[in-house]
């Protein structure tokens, strides 16, 4: 289990990590997740021993290493730009660390082929230089040489980004195939909601250095507890003051639909937003208010289509709403539209910051997260 | 104290380098120019100006100081002139032969200095191949046409173009394309784009290569010296004669000052300019220069007929110089080739007579031991500096940046004075006088640019490697040996080259500090300079310089040339970044 105990972490006048405190239990697929500068990747440097804290403590199974040097943390990296060394053949590249702690030749060669076999790379691929190698087979080099050393621990620091869509979606599975294969605990670091939400066994969402939630994907998707989280996962509408009104006064005229506040922060995943034609008979649970509105735009995403919608009402502003794609024709700009919006959905966040229990228990039986195609 | 500097204090390598640093700055930076400024304001350990009010007095060297400045103003506009003409005419302009045209003008990149120097006064001096055949033609001319300024400001013209050849070059190729198509769309002329567009876009550089030329002009030896005869010499020189007179050593010393000041506030307005930036790459995809058609008919031949009557005037000594290699003594002063002219003599002599080859000896063990030690002790402190940044660090690159910042007479003669009594510095050894001393000044002169390309070859390694062989079990040197030095190597060993060979053929420095017995080669080709007539030490100057062409091309050539995939791709991966320090290094012009 890793522990960082109230871990400061000061560059010059910078306070990176202010106060940091987080756990991560044994064999978790762990995601440090945030936007470039909220101290993810700083995080993850301390727990390598690249940063000593200013202050606080990190703790590997109990034992205390904020002082440790690199070396002796049993730790495995995989680095951004994988950090390979380009004097070196993808075997010595490999065999590296067991080189450097005395290893005999004939172990490291069949520990070499072993975790190369692992990764998918071949008895000529060992013997090229690294810069031969494309970017994806650079990034299995780099993973094997982490492995070799079999570390209690591998830390993972945006290891996709430098690589096309394709590929990084197809190596996001083979990572995590790898990791559970191993056992090992893993840390990735990403500002990449897709990668955290698909490969992790819980995320931590991070900000200006700060932990905003730790919980599971589900957990945090659905139950943002804080308004940068739910801004920062997803695709969401911020809602204007006319429509939170609206939405207000029918979930009060309607017990089932739960309680809003009018004047919070109100939010709405694009997915939650019903698209109807005016003359549609609408199918749900009733609780769905629905609002006048007229398509502006449209731009087709090949599964589904993305819209945004002027709404009728005074102050109801714009919101934008997907529809899967079934080979129906759609809407076109200027097309009259109904949106549904059942209030139960709406995330809302006080002056706290968080979002209020009675709306978060309504969400827990989310509707789907696609809106259904009425036309 | 700072975490940075706590953490520097704790590595063992560190405390080691720093203490070797700590002596050898205080001994040989330090020390020796305090004690030139003791020599001149302190004679006797009182203050006194009397070192200034003779200088005032001293009519020669009032007028060298004068004639220094005059030549450096000159040179920075003619230098201009022919460099800007040249890098145009090869790399802007759709010139025919091109190519060709470059190559005879880089031939100012494999021979320079002394060698030079002394090869246009064997060719138009007063004995020289070409006065001879014009005295044949025009019985009355004077034989001593080529000297005085105009003949110094010739040779320094032409030797001085090798920075436009290389770092103009370098900013011309980076100009993007796209502006210019956009200059044209809008109807702007070939002459108004490069007028305001081009010319303007590289003007930091060009202002950087006029300061340099300034200051080689202010600080030149060897021309003056050789072909500026009684009437036009300069401040270097003249530092050289008064240094020879132990009555007039304080004279030397404060021109050698005065010199060092006006270096240091040309180089403080050179650091402003590269503070100011350039103005590179707006565009995030720049396109490539594609060379410009002269549309005018007559503009486009007079600018032909100009780049080749300069070829003539690059090539004609370097080539004569080859060709007369080949000729006996008789020959090159009669001016008259015949098939039983040409012999391997000299080339035999050089290379079977012990006496003949010495001089070379000398010049290749001083420039080969400078050139490692320097890199090999650099290796270690421009890592260090690299890793770790503090204002510790930051006083200890001040300081090994001395040299650059003062001119390398200065220095040489810092050091002769300094050491030519027993000093508990030194452990009570003197070395003025001593085969050590032209080899340590050596290290000391070439330490700036050394520490310079290592640090920038150390910083484009990315910090990631370091962590991931420590991550991997590595220790800090285990790391340094097997995972950085691999990388810099390449990078090192172009530096080593480059200085090796500017070493080769040094004169400025061997003049004041080499010893008696072993005087390298510059020496002996400006001696052989001094002879009234042409005889066999002119053929084996010529061999000499034949030689150094050879050993500076194939350098050049490894460094910067190489065709292979595998040397490509090493040079590219401890290729520095791209800043002011990846610009390549003219190696016949290197400031030391």
């Amino acid at each position: 289990m890793i522990t960082y105990e109230n871990i400061d972490v000061v560059f010059d006048d910078f306070h990176a990590l202010p106060e940091f405190n987080l756990k991560i239990e044994e064999g978790e697929f762990f995601t440090l997740l945030g936007p470039s500068g909220c101290g993810k990747s700083t995080a993850l440097r301390t727990l390598a021993g690249f940063i000593d804290p200013t202050a606080g403590d990190v703790h590997i199974d109990g034992k205390r290493v904020t002082h440790l040097p690199s070396q002796r943390r049993q730790i495995g990296m995989v680095f951004q730009n994988y950090a390979l060394f380009p004097t070196m053949t993808v075997r010595e590249n490999i065999g590296f660390g067991l080189k450097v702690s005395g290893v005999s030749k004939a172990e490291t060669a069949r520990r070499v082929d072993e975790i190369a076999a692992s990764v998918d790379l071949d008895g000529n691929q060992l013997g090229k230089g690294v810069t031969e190698l494309s970017g994806g087979q650079q990034q299995r080099v780099a993973i094997a040489r982490a492995l070799v050393l079999r570390p209690k621990i591998l830390l993972l620091d945006e290891p996709l980004s430098n690589l096309d869509a394709k590929l990084r979606h197809q190596l996001r599975g083979q990572l995590k195939e790898l990791q559970e294969q191993f056992g090992i605990t893993t840390v990735y670091v990403t500002h990449d909601q897709d990668e955290a939400l698909t490969m992790s066994t819980r995320i931590a969402v991070m900000n200006k250095g700060r932990i905003e939630q730790v919980g599971t994907p589900q957990e945090v998707y659905m139950r943002s507890a804080t308004e940068f989280v739910c801004n920062f996962i997803g695709d969401v509408n911020r809602l204007a003051a006319g429509t939170v009104a609206a939405l207000a006064g029918h979930a009060r005229e309607n017990a089932e639909a739960g309680a809003l506040d009018a004047r919070s922060p109100s939010y709405l995943r694009v997915e939650k937003v019903g698209l109807h034609t005016p003359d549609d008979v609408v199918r749900g649970n009733g609780t769905r208010l629905m609002l006048p509105g007229t398509v502006l735009s449209r731009q087709y995403h090949g599964v589904y289509s993305s819209y945004r919608v002027q709404l009728a009402g005074r102050d109801q502003g714009v919101v934008k709403g997907m529809l899967q794609e079934t080979g129906h024709p759609g809407f076109a700009a200027g097309d009259p539209v109904l949106v549904g919006i059942d209030p139960a959905d709406v995330l809302q966040y006080g002056d706290a910051g968080a979002e209020t229990e009675e709306a978060a228990a309504q969400r827990t039986a989310s509707a789907p997260l696609v809106a259904e195609a009425s036309r | 104290m700072s975490t940075s500097v706590r953490k520097m204090l704790r590595s063992p390598l560190f405390i080691v380098v720093a203490a070797v640093l700590l002596w050898f700055s205080a001994a040989f930076l330090v020390w020796p120019n305090l004690r030139l400024l003791g020599e001149v304001f302190a004679p006797d350990g009182k203050p006194s100006f009397r070192a200034l009010e003779r200088l005032g007095s001293s009519q020669r060297a009032m007028d060298s100081l004068r004639n220094s400045f005059v030549l450096a103003m000159v040179l920075s506009v003619t230098v201009n002139l022919v460099g800007v003409f040249i890098v145009l005419a090869t790399r802007y302009f759709d010139i025919r032969g091109a190519r060709f045209l470059y190559l005879g003008y880089a031939t100012t990149l494999i021979y320079g200095g002394i060698v030079q120097v002394a090869g246009y006064k064997i060719i138009y001096g007063e004995q020289g191949f070409v006065t001879n055949l014009l005295a044949g033609a025009f019985p009355e001319m004077d034989r001593a046409w080529f000297t005085g300024m105009a003949a110094v400001v010739f040779v320094m013209t032409v030797a001085g173009t090798g920075n436009h050849l290389l770092f103009m070059t370098n900013a011309l190729a980076r100009v993007d394309f796209q502006t210019i198509e956009a200059a044209r769309m809008m109807g702007a002329s070939t002459w108004r784009v490069l007028l305001t567009i081009v010319l303007p876009t590289i003007r930091p550089m060009l202002y950087a290569i006029t300061i340099l030329t300034f200051l080689g002009g202010l600080g030149a030896l060897a021309a003056p010296q050789v072909l500026g005869g009684t009437e036009f010499q300069t401040i270097t020189p003249m530092i050289l004669t008064f240094a020879n007179s132990p009555s007039s050593r304080d004279l030397a010393a404060t021109l050698a000052i005065v010199l060092g000041i006006s270096t240091i506030l040309l180089l403080g307005i050179l650091n402003r300019m590269e503070r100011g930036g350039t103005y590179f790459a707006v565009s995030k995809v720049p396109a490539a220069l594609k060379k410009q058609r002269i549309e005018n008919r007559w503009a486009n031949a007079a600018v032909h007929a100009a780049a080749y009557l300069l070829l003539a005037v690059y090539v004609l000594p370097p080539l004569l110089i080859v060709v007369f290699s080949f000729t006996s003594a008789s020959a090159i002063s009669s001016g008259t080739l015949s098939w039983e002219s040409f012999t391997l003599a000299n080339y035999e002599l050089v290379f079977t007579d012990y006496q003949a080859f010495w001089p070379f000896l000398v010049s290749i063990g001083y420039g080969a031991f400078a050139s490692l030690t320097v890199v090999a002790g650099m290796l270690f402190v421009a890592r260090l500096l690299q890793k770790y940044r503090n204002k510790v660090s930051a006083a200890i690159e001040f300081v090994l940046h001395i040299p650059w910042i003062l001119p390398s007479t200065l220095i040489a003669l810092g050091l002769v004075i300094a050491y030519d009594h027993a000093s508990w510095i030194m452990g009570n050894v003197v070395l003025t006088g001593t085969v050590a001393l032209l080899g340590i000044t050596y290290v000391i002169l070439k330490i700036p640019f050394t520490l310079r390309m290592l640090k920038a070859a150390f910083t484009g390694v990315p910090d990631q490697l370091e962590e991931a062989a420590a991550i991997l079990g590595a220790g800090p040197l285990t790391t340094f040996r097997l995972v950085l030095l691999p990388v810099v190597a390449p990078t090192a060993a172009a530096i080593a080259a480059l200085n090796f060979n500017s070493l080769l053929d040094d004169y400025d420095t061997a003049v004041f500090v080499s010893h008696p017995l072993y005087q390298p080669l510059g020496i002996v080709i400006k001696n052989a300079t001094a002879e009234d007539t042409l005889n066999d030490g002119t053929a084996l100057t010529f061999v000499y310089t034949v030689l150094l062409m050879l050993i500076t091309a194939t350098t050049m050539w490894l460094v910067y040339g190489r065709p292979s995939a595998g040397g490509r791709r090493k040079r590219a991966m401890a290729a520095p970044p791209a800043d002011s320090t990846a610009e390549p290094a003219n190696p016949r012009n290197q400031r030391n």
